[in-house]
């Protein structure tokens, strides 16, 4: 009965700088189309987050939130979304829409034609006059984009992260954060902003996903007349950045009123999705503390009982690594102490086939759940695709099954601890 | 074995086949052809709220200590070898559990190696194998959960609400309980709750994904143990809990960037059937998606004057152990007057009544979002579990939604969405901040 179907994108240029990308499948219930833009994180990313939220609250046909909400509900459901994302140094304006498939609905309706239209006119249409957006519209969203950037305090770990890679990257385009800055927001008006979009359509690659019941030529020409007339141009990313020279890990310290103190510590892994160890590196994040079998897991949480969560993740662009632990502000220098020795041990070698295995399965699992979301499966393929590589799933479960513990040994020789950034509670704070 | 009961949905165009265990444990198979995951779950119907119960065997009722179904729920994951999150891992699956008012859920999901992860999934759950060094380790570690969500401001503001709402059921309290109540938790009152409540009837399964369901109902009763002797009839004892709510605003301090405004209304329903149940969720749903949706003229308003923004949503939660509340709100810059033309809005709507054009369009829209929603074999049975924990089926959503009429949504925004029943929860920056 089972039967391992191959989840691979057929990707056709459909003009300049525009290609689409598309998965013919009756697996799912919905279409899902996804049209993303990409750019080199600048100190403009405030003007693109800006952007992706101007464009999400009205068009010239569907002039405000209610109009397109009703058209959603029109379109038995469907859902519309608009925002910012970040691969890397990478910024993403995304517009989604998934629709119901139409086999599921009541009469034969063709909505797949009207989804495209609908996108093609918030993305090609927006509500704008005399080369400039609507004044309200941008007053409004930037107060919201505003409060957003703030909001991240309220995340203590989240803000604590992003902290940390701000002071890791300091002359990185990585420092910058995708929804950008308060004070640069506060300053782009309705002109600039509409100089800004478009520049951004006349020079930046688009990309168009579509998961579906769907016709792959169909689409391909569909996509193609929604961009017709792109001169030919650039359209590419800047070359990656050289990583900057190494030096002595800094420690950066910072109190806010709160109760649990947050560790985020940066690391350098130096290996990228293009490079051929990279396999190695995902290995050993999954070994450190990707996953609750993983040491620090197992050794902060499971055995000394500091904390309630401890974890690590893999950044696949620049091979950044970030080490995150909430805890008693008191236990600071103790988990500390624990996650370099963990390291220590891993770069001597000192590695269980039992874990090596754990580790592997559950890299290999997390890859193959993939394909049963159309989301991950767009998103797989386009963070390869700005990294310049294209390795299919069943490449890259080969490349993970055959990691050897010396890989990941010597993968660990290459690993720095960068920046070590501790969020702390203040000073007299009565003890929990 | 013993036969499956077929369970249809026409408009999903799916099946789920129905079982039961030699032990008494409900059981549930929905194939879904093409899938790579596997997701199975099981649900206890034993939550944070059921802290006073009669011990199963016993005559006198007990009070456990606040957040005891909740450590109980991480200690089923030590046993004498370790820990039982590594057994799944060698499988390459994942397993998580979360605990709520009502339930306890554990779940897995994998790519390969479905029948041995299912085994363990019910072996582990069913048989406690913890010590007691174990449990005075997971104070410190569950120590550390309270005050992470003690700095999370999302959790602090609906807290709060919920002690306003409710004087007397334990609702009011964190589901992971007080470092105090903590401190009283040992391994016998552990192993006592888990002898009540993880009886088989007392626990539902649900697995999703590209199987034969005849091949897993196999794996699953052989796996879940034989005859249950003695029958589930848990007597769980809820107070007396006043119609009314206990304050009527509540309003904490913290290290926000902006304050944040929560309004409950507590039901005052008391019919706690499933059918009773299901169409309060379903009725209450689309007023709510009427008036604050967005193609409300409210949102809208509220939008452009700039008194929400993305983070403002509404939703109801309707439980059958003797609460449920809806709740509403988000970040704003000025809370009282956001509270002000919420409880406006609701008034002038009560009095017109809800529009009869955006009623009948709001079934529309739930096709395409219910079909969503069974895209994927974790939230299908995630869903289906749920639901039938309650005594509902969710196939039965679109029928139930049918037969919903406008005089019903007016009279539910009527009885439930007034001034009477309503909490207002607000998080304000600290004082030296602005």
């Amino acid at each position: 009965m089972q039967e391992r179907h191959h989840f691979r994108f057929t990707s056709i240029k459909a003009g300049e700088g525009v290609s689409a990308h598309v998965l013919p499948t009756r697996k799912f219930k919905t279409t899902t189309i996804c049209l993303i833009i990409g750019r080199d994180l600048d100190e403009r990313a405030s003007h693109a987050a800006l952007l992706a939220e101007v464009l999400k609250r009205g068009s010239a046909k569907y002039p405000d939130m209610r109009v397109i909400a009703e058209e959603m509900e029109e379109m038995y459901g469907a859902s519309f979304g608009c925002g910012i994302s970040r691969i890397g140094g990478k910024q993403t304006l995304t517009m989604r829409l998934t629709l119901p498939n139409e086999r599921f609905l009541p009469r034969r309706t063709r909505l797949l034609d009207r989804g495209f239209n609908f996108m093609q006119e918030m993305l090609l249409r927006p509500l704008a006059s005399h080369g400039a957006f609507n004044k309200d519209v941008v007053k409004r969203e930037k107060a919201n984009l505003q409060a957003r950037i703030f909001s991240l305090l309220n995340d203590k770990m989240g803000y604590a992260q992003r902290r940390c890679i701000e002071e890791m990257c300091r002359t990185e385009r990585f420092r910058f954060y995708e929804y950008g800055e308060v004070a640069k927001v506060a300053r782009i008006t309705p002109r600039a902003l509409f100089d800004f979009y478009k520049e951004l359509l006349a020079t930046r690659p688009a990309d168009v996903f579509v998961v579906g019941d769907v016709d792959c030529e169909k689409i391909a020409e569909r996509v193609e007349r929604m961009f017709k007339g792109r001169k030919p141009g650039g359209y590419f990313f800047a070359e990656p950045e050289p990583e900057p020279p190494s030096r002595s890990p800094r420690k950066v310290m910072e109190k806010q009123d709160m109760e649990q103190a947050k560790l985020c510590m940066g690391l350098r892994t130096h290996t990228t999705v293009r490079d051929p160890d990279y396999a190695a590196a995902v290995m050993y994040n999954g070994l450190l503390g990707g996953f609750s079998h993983s040491r620090l897991f197992r050794s902060i949480r499971e055995k000394e009982a500091l904390a309630y969560d401890a974890h690590s993740y893999l950044e696949n662009s620049r091979g950044l690594m970030i080490v995150g632990v909430g805890m008693e502000k008191r236990n600071l220098g103790k988990v500390a102490r624990v996650i370099e020795a963990q390291m220590d041990e891993i770069r001597d070698g000192k590695i269980s086939r039992d874990e090596m295995n754990k580790t592997r399965k559950s890299v290999i699992t997390r890859l193959r759940s993939s394909v049963d979301s159309p989301l991950q499966l767009m998103h797989l393929h386009y963070s390869q695709m700005v990294n310049g590589v294209n390795i299919c799933l069943d490449e890259w479960v080969k490349r993970i099954s055959a990691v050897a513990a010396a890989d990941v040994k010597a993968l660990a020789g290459k690993v720095a601890i960068d920046t070590i950034y501790v969020l702390s509670p203040l000073d007299g704070k009565p003890k929990q | 074995m013993r036969r499956l009961r077929i369970i249809k949905s026409d408009f999903l165009k799916a099946s789920v086949l129905a079982g039961e265990t030699p032990c008494g444990m409900r059981t549930f198979y929905w194939p879904m052809p093409g899938f790579t995951r596997y997701f199975a779950v099981l649900v206890v119907k034993y939550g944070s709220i059921d802290n006073k119960f009669v011990p199963l065997g016993g005559r006198e009722p007990i009070k456990a200590p606040e957040g005891i179904a909740h450590f109980l729920e991480h200690k089923l994951f030590e046993d004498r070898r370790g820990d039982v999150g590594e057994r799944f891992s060698v499988l390459g699956s994942s397993v998580n559990a979360m605990t709520t008012f009502d339930s306890t859920t554990y779940y897995f999901s994998c790519t390969g190696n479905f029948e041995r992860s299912l085994r363990l999934l019910l072996n582990f759950v069913r048989k406690p194998d913890f010590g007691e060094a174990g449990v005075e380790k997971e104070k410190s570690i569950i120590g550390q959960e309270i005050m992470m969500e003690r700095d999370n401001p999302d959790w602090r503001i609906f807290f709060n609400m919920l002690q306003a709402m409710y004087v007397n059921h334990p609702v009011r309290i964190d589901i992971a309980g007080t470092p105090e109540s903590v401190a009283k938790i040992n391994r016998g009152l552990l192993i006592e709750c888990h002898r009540t409540f993880y009886h088989p009837r007392n626990m539902v399964m649900v697995v999703a994904g590209d199987f034969s369901p005849a091949k897993i109902a196999a794996v699953v009763e052989s796996a879940s143990g034989g005859g249950a002797s003695v029958s589930a009839n848990i007597r769980r004892i809820y107070p007396d809990e006043p119609l009314e709510p206990g304050k009527k605003s509540v309003a904490d301090r913290m290290d926000v960037t902006r304050p944040k405004v929560l309004l409950g209304f507590k039901d005052r329903e008391r019919d706690y059937s499933p059918e009773a149940l299901f169409r309060r969720d379903i009725v209450t749903a689309i007023v709510l998606d009427v008036l604050f949706g967005r193609t409300s003229r409210l949102y809208n308003d509220l939008y452009s004057c700039g008194l929400i923004d993305g983070t403002f949503a509404a939703s109801h939660s309707s439980y059958e152990k003797g609460f449920g509340y809806t709740a509403m709100g988000g970040d704003t810059d000025k809370p009282e007057a956001l509270a002000g033309a919420i409880l406006g809005g609701l008034k002038r709507a009560a009095r017109r009544g809800l529009n009869a054009r955006e009623f009948r369009r709001k079934r529309k829209k739930a096709i395409g979002a219910f079909l969503g929603t069974f895209d994927s074999p974790d939230n299908s049975a995630m869903l289906f579990a749920h639901f039938h924990m309650r005594g509902a089926n969710i196939f039965d959503y679109f029928k139930v939604m049918e037969r919903v009429t406008l005089d019903d949504a007016n009279e539910r925004l009527r009885s439930h969405l007034n001034e009477d029943n309503c909490v207002v929860s607000q998080v304000l920056p600290l004082a030296s901040k602005k």
